[in-house]
């Protein structure tokens, strides 16, 4: 059975609560991608948000494709230039990001997430959302970073092969999700990310250790054919995984992390 | 030992999130450490695999800093200045093409103009394209796919 409805913008507006966060709101059925369509227009105003139905060349970490059925779930990306981010503060951002829709997601539905390494949100060990966090730098000028969210919210199925199998909000809620209030919340957490981040930025690592599971438990980290295991320590100020191999720690940026 | 070199590789220490760094180089050998407050640990970066992963070189207790630090401190030498260095904003593994099947952005060679991107530098996931802020010629290409990248290491070289 498919869920599919279109967006209602007047819903999603009434409970949008933000200075600036999804002000300039875009909306498409069908697009390329969110990510792409905001690098296209990058002389847009910082907090521009764009929503896609579809997406026809959705995409993940390295070019790996996102699909997702048209009109069940949130695809979205939001443009975030040096008037509301430093460069050093990108990593908060792309971790953060998890930490706050994750945080929405448990107080609007009463449901427990999860987070894995860097930013993917679990629920039932199972995969509710991906992000991607593109920047642009002329030279090593900061220009903008767009974060670009793929949520399942109700979709029932998921076709193909996962490295993490997947899930939807409304698989674990067990009941249909009104899309235009999730977003409205997360946008507006959103906005209070970008003001944490400035005012408080030690805060955003310490919630995000607080919200993943597999911290202080044996890991294994992939990273092609390479594999490396061991107790998952802590993340460093950068949020670098800090692996403990036998008494040793390295440090990781890289890999994809799975408990052994 | 140039002592301007010498406030430069201290800066860079500063600036980075790394705590230590050794460089040797004929006669001469530096440590540069920082007290961060934190727990101090052996802290080592695995290189992260080129695209096409070469089987079993892996595991190797690499360590960038010095890596990055021995290029900074080389390419610090007569850079004539018709040659312009575009340097990594960011810790990261070094990407030259978007997908490991993908064209590369850019290689030797090339007439590139500003804003046309170079490469990828990506850390936890954060992609960060880095665009040429020059126009000219790449005349070297100063990291090989899929190293790690220390902030402020020179990638590319340019002619002006």
């Amino acid at each position: 059975m498919k869920n599919e409805s279109l967006f209602n913008f007047d819903a999603f507006s009434l409970r949008l609560d933000t200075e600036w966060l999804g002000r300039k709101f875009l909306y498409f059925e069908e697009i390329e991608s969110t990510n792409g369509h905001l690098k296209a227009s990058s002389d847009a105003v910082s907090g521009t948000t764009v929503l896609a139905e579809f997406q026809t060349s959705g995409r993940g970490r390295q070019d790996r494709v996102w699909i997702s059925n048209k009109g069940e779930n949130l695809l979205f990306s939001v443009l975030l230039k040096k008037d509301v981010i430093a460069p050093q503060n990108l990593n908060l951002l792309n971790m953060g990001s998890a930490v706050y829709i994750a945080e929405t997601i448990e107080n609007l539905y009463f449901l427990k997430t999860d987070l894995k390494w860097p930013n993917d949100i679990l629920m039932n060990a199972k995969k509710t959302a991906g992000i991607l966090t593109e920047t642009s730098f002329s030279g090593n000028k900061f220009q903008h970073a767009i974060l670009g969210v793929g949520l399942n919210v109700n979709q029932n199925e998921f076709a193909g092969k996962h490295p993490v199998t997947p899930t939807s909000i409304k698989l674990e809620a067990k009941t249909l999700i009104e899309r235009e209030k999730l977003l409205a919340h997360i946008l507006n957490s959103l906005e209070e990310l970008i003001i944490e981040i400035d005012s408080n930025p030690q805060s955003i690592l310490k919630k995000w250790k607080a919200g993943c599971s597999q911290l202080g438990e044996r890991i294994v980290i992939k990273n092609g054919p390479n594999v490396y295991e061991g107790i998952f320590e802590d993340v460093d100020l950068t949020g670098a995984l800090l692996l403990n191999e036998g008494g040793r720690i390295f440090k990781y940026n890289f890999g994809e992390v799975s408990i052994s | 030992m140039d002592i301007n070199l010498l406030k430069k590789i201290v800066k860079i220490v500063e600036d980075s999130s790394i705590t230590e760094l050794e460089i040797e180089e004929e006669n001469t050998r530096i440590k540069v450490s920082k007290n961060t407050g934190a727990v101090h640990y052996a802290a080592t970066q695995h290189p992260a695999p080129p695209f096409p992963v070469p089987v079993a070189s892996q595991h190797a207790h690499l360590r960038p800093a010095d890596e990055a630090a021995a290029a900074i401190a080389k390419a610090k030498d007569d850079l004539p200045g018709n040659l312009h260095e575009v340097k990594s904003p960011i810790v990261g593994t070094f990407y030259r093409a978007p997908a490991p099947d993908a064209d590369s952005y850019a290689k030797v060679g090339d007439e590139i103009s500003v804003g046309q991107v170079l490469c990828i530098v990506e850390a936890m996931k954060l992609m960060n394209e880095i665009e040429s802020d020059v126009s000219g010629k790449i005349v070297k290409i100063l990291v090989e796919n899929g190293k790690p990248v220390e902030y402020n290491q020179p990638l590319f070289l340019i002619e002006i």
